[in-house]
């Protein structure tokens, strides 16, 4: 054990040593909220964006270039970001820009800049169904591609995962933006065909004070348990509430409250019964390699949502380029589907695992990526179906418990139309 | 065309289509004194209003498909309308009271845009939103748009300069100076006032048209109350009262606030680029700070400030 560390550890040493000597730089830019209401997740996903970029010099490079990442700040305001993403586009040349988080932000960048520019946009964050409206009626042009899955298949999930844990009547909270509208309706839409009801409906708008008044009038109509759709911070508030008004302890929580921040603020001693969901595979050596690399760079393990997938973002675009011989928008948008799917030889996360994959492109080999959240299968809208992975809190920590598989998640979805 | 000659058209045109809503809140404060922090509710009606009339009905949301031009000029009515509507009720509040009325409406304006998806698109927002112009000149980037808009600039400041050196434009200052004054002359203040802010908002609805067009996607996050924030700084920044002044603060504070990026990017280590939004954060409000510490009155602004400064010693006497 030891000494296959000292021989990887060896690897790594050689492999950072070739990479230094390579001339010439890929630059590729990402728009992300670091400062604003989203600036506290955006700076831990970019962070993991930054450790693909390292990973991928360890590695060797793309096309035997050191990769460069442009990183600008969108402030979570859609003109800022639009502006950032010109300014990538334009000024640097970039051929893919990974971000931004916010779909209110992503989709302005995508219409104005990176579409008509041919430039790939992918996102490790934004979930909602507009986009793939946009990719359907040709707006997108093919250039975009999202890391997360839309919210259409996690709100199916979670209906399944309800009713297999004997819920008939949920009280549904949700945060009035794009995921939590969208989340929302989908489950709203699968517990009721799967014979489930949902007692009230209610949205709540984010940075208030104290939303009484919507907890007490999700509490009408005695639900068995409560869905709560939100983040932490406002998501403690509204949790806080339910649990000082008398609401039943028994809790459904989607992936933006898969947080041990937000179980350690609401109190464990409250959340005894709670089912979640949250896209990506229980546990890939990928996301192992993820966690350790992270927490030897940070000094602690990442626990925010969207941050592999921000770190597969980056995997993936490097690798089609590696795939196409080039860097441009192009040849990333021609190449990501054959670096992903669930065909070839797989390749994992991690500076070694990256210099494997080259090795395996260079002899022609077909590859596909395991990434940190799961495997990818972009469809031609730039969607890509994920498993989720069924999370509970146990002992006061945040533990996942199983996996419903994309299979699974399809043939529901078949069923019920 | 060259990357920096493309990214400045860009940039040209997002700082041009704030300039028409700084424009007219020049005609709002800087010339009436009306205390108006509700700039982005009425940009929001008219990019909305824009967005409703123009976009194809094919697409499968709110829409109507009407021509570019029709959208434009409806989009100012619809923020003339809505100016006339709320005026009328909030106008008999003077200073602060106003500013509290004004905010509470922009919040309201965005809070509709989010609930209402059957007009609005809520959340998901609108998008194929039609730009006028589009394949004009082609190739160029985006030049023919930067064109139209800069058409609009040179025809709202036009008309705007008219209005103000005309005597009607001297019965603004003159309530805005003293309204009392300008009330015992014969003059009413509330019919002055409630023109100053209907035109201003048509102004503001314009401004929110052509963003609607230029980003062919709107959703109520655009229309936070930064926004506010940002055309007011273009304006006390540039001068208030100026209509030139108006123009220059939203070049100069668009730059402040988009530049800033790119500055830092350029100068920090890698180690530090997470941390590179809030370094530009106050980088943004020093420069701001800065500006107002040694120009007091804006870039263009009148020599003498708005306040009489010899009225608050009057009083203290008193």
């Amino acid at each position: 054990m030891k000494g296959s560390r000292f021989i990887s550890l060896g690897i790594l040493a050689s492999l950072a040593a070739a990479s230094t000597a390579s001339a010439c730089t890929v630059t590729i830019g990402s728009v992300m909220a670091l400062t604003g209401s989203l600036g506290a997740l955006g700076q831990q996903i970019a962070e993991g964006a930054k450790l693909a970029v390292h990973d991928i010099n360890a590695g060797g490079g793309v096309n035997g270039c050191t990769l460069k990442m442009v990183l600008y700040d969108d402030q979570t305001q859609p003109s800022v970001g639009v502006d950032a993403a010109k300014k990538l586009v334009s000024v640097y040349h970039v051929p893919v820009i990974v971000g931004a988080l916010a779909s209110g932000i992503t989709l302005p960048i995508l219409t104005s800049v990176t579409a008509p520019a041919g430039v790939v946009l992918i996102s490790p964050a934004s979930t909602s169904p507009t986009f793939t409206k946009l990719a359907a009626n040709g707006t997108t042009r093919g250039y975009w591609f999202r890391t997360v899955p839309s919210d259409a298949l996690q709100g199916v999930a979670m209906a399944q995962l309800a009713k297999s844990k004997g819920y008939k009547r949920v009280a549904v909270l949700y945060l009035n933006n794009a995921y939590g509208v969208g989340l929302s309706g989908q489950f709203k839409n699968a517990f009721t065909k799967l014979g489930g009801t949902v007692t009230s409906f209610v949205s709540y708008d984010p940075g208030q004070s104290s939303y009484t008044a919507e907890v007490t009038q999700a509490m009408a109509n005695h639900p068995d348990g409560l869905f709560l759709i939100g983040y932490p911070g406002d998501g403690t508030t509204v949790a806080r509430e339910w649990i000082s008004a008398g609401g039943p302890q028994h809790f459904l929580f989607p992936d933006g409250l898969q947080s041990q921040q937000f179980v350690n603020d609401v109190g464990p001693q409250y959340l005894k019964e709670v089912w979640g969901t949250a896209p990506g595979s229980e546990l890939t050596p990928s996301l192992n390699t993820f966690q350790q690399e992270f927490k030897a760079k940070y000094g602690s393990y990442p626990v925010q949502a969207y941050m592999t997938n921000a770190y597969d973002a980056v995997m993936t675009v490097a690798l089609a380029m590696d795939a196409g011989h080039g860097s441009s928008g192009l040849v990333v948008k021609n190449n990501l589907r054959k670096v992903t799917g669930l065909t070839g030889f797989p390749v994992y996360a991690g500076a070694s695992q990256y210099h494997h994959a080259l090795s395996l492109l260079a002899a022609g080999k077909k590859i596909y990526y395991i990434g940190a959240a799961g495997t990818y299968t972009f469809n031609r809208y730039g969607d890509t179906n994920a498993p989720m992975v069924e999370w509970t809190v146990r002992g006061g920590k945040v533990t996942n418990v199983g996996q419903i598989s994309v299979a699974t998640i399809l043939g529901i979805i078949k069923k019920l139309q | 065309m060259s990357g920096v000659l493309s990214y400045l058209v860009f940039f040209l045109t997002t700082a041009a289509i704030y300039s028409i809503a700084s424009l007219g809140l020049n005609l709002q404060w800087g010339r009436t004194g009306l205390f108006n922090i509700g700039v982005s509710g009425f940009f929001a009606v008219g990019a909305y209003a824009y967005a409703i009339l123009t976009i194809s009905p094919l697409t499968g949301q709110p829409g109507l498909g009407w021509p570019v031009l029709a959208g434009l000029l409806g989009a100012m009515v619809a923020a003339g309308l809505f100016a006339l509507l709320v005026g009328i009720p909030t106008l008999r509040l003077r200073d602060d009271y106003l500013a509290i009325a004004t905010i509470g409406i922009a919040i309201t304006v965005q809070l509709i845009a989010t609930n209402e998806p059957e007009l609005t698109g809520g959340t998901n927002g609108l998008f194929a939103i039609p730009q006028p112009v589009a394949g004009w000149l082609h190739g160029s980037g985006g030049v023919a748009f930067l064109i139209l808009v800069l058409i609009c600039v040179a025809l709202v400041y036009l008309a705007l300069e008219r209005m103000i050196h005309s005597p009607w434009g001297r019965v603004l200052v003159a309530i805005r100076e003293d309204e009392t004054a300008a009330s015992s002359l014969g003059k009413s203040a509330f019919s002055f006032r409630l023109q100053s802010l209907v035109i201003g908002s048509m102004a503001m609805g314009l401004s929110g048209a052509l963003y609607a067009a230029f980003i062919k996607f709107i959703s109520p996050q655009d229309f936070l109350p930064i926004f506010t924030f940002q055309v007011w700084a273009m304006l006390i920044l540039g001068g208030s009262g100026s209509s030139a002044g108006a123009l220059l603060g939203s070049l100069v504070v668009w730059a402040i606030w988009t530049l800033s990026g790119g500055l830092i990017q350029a100068a920090l280590p890698a180690k530090l680029q997470v941390d590179s939004g809030a370094i530009q954060i106050i980088l943004i409000g020093l420069l701001l700070m800065l500006v107002i510490l040694f120009r007091p009155s804006g870039l263009l602004g009148r020599k003498r400030p708005a306040v009489h400064r010899s009225t608050v010693p009057s009083k203290e006497q008193a």
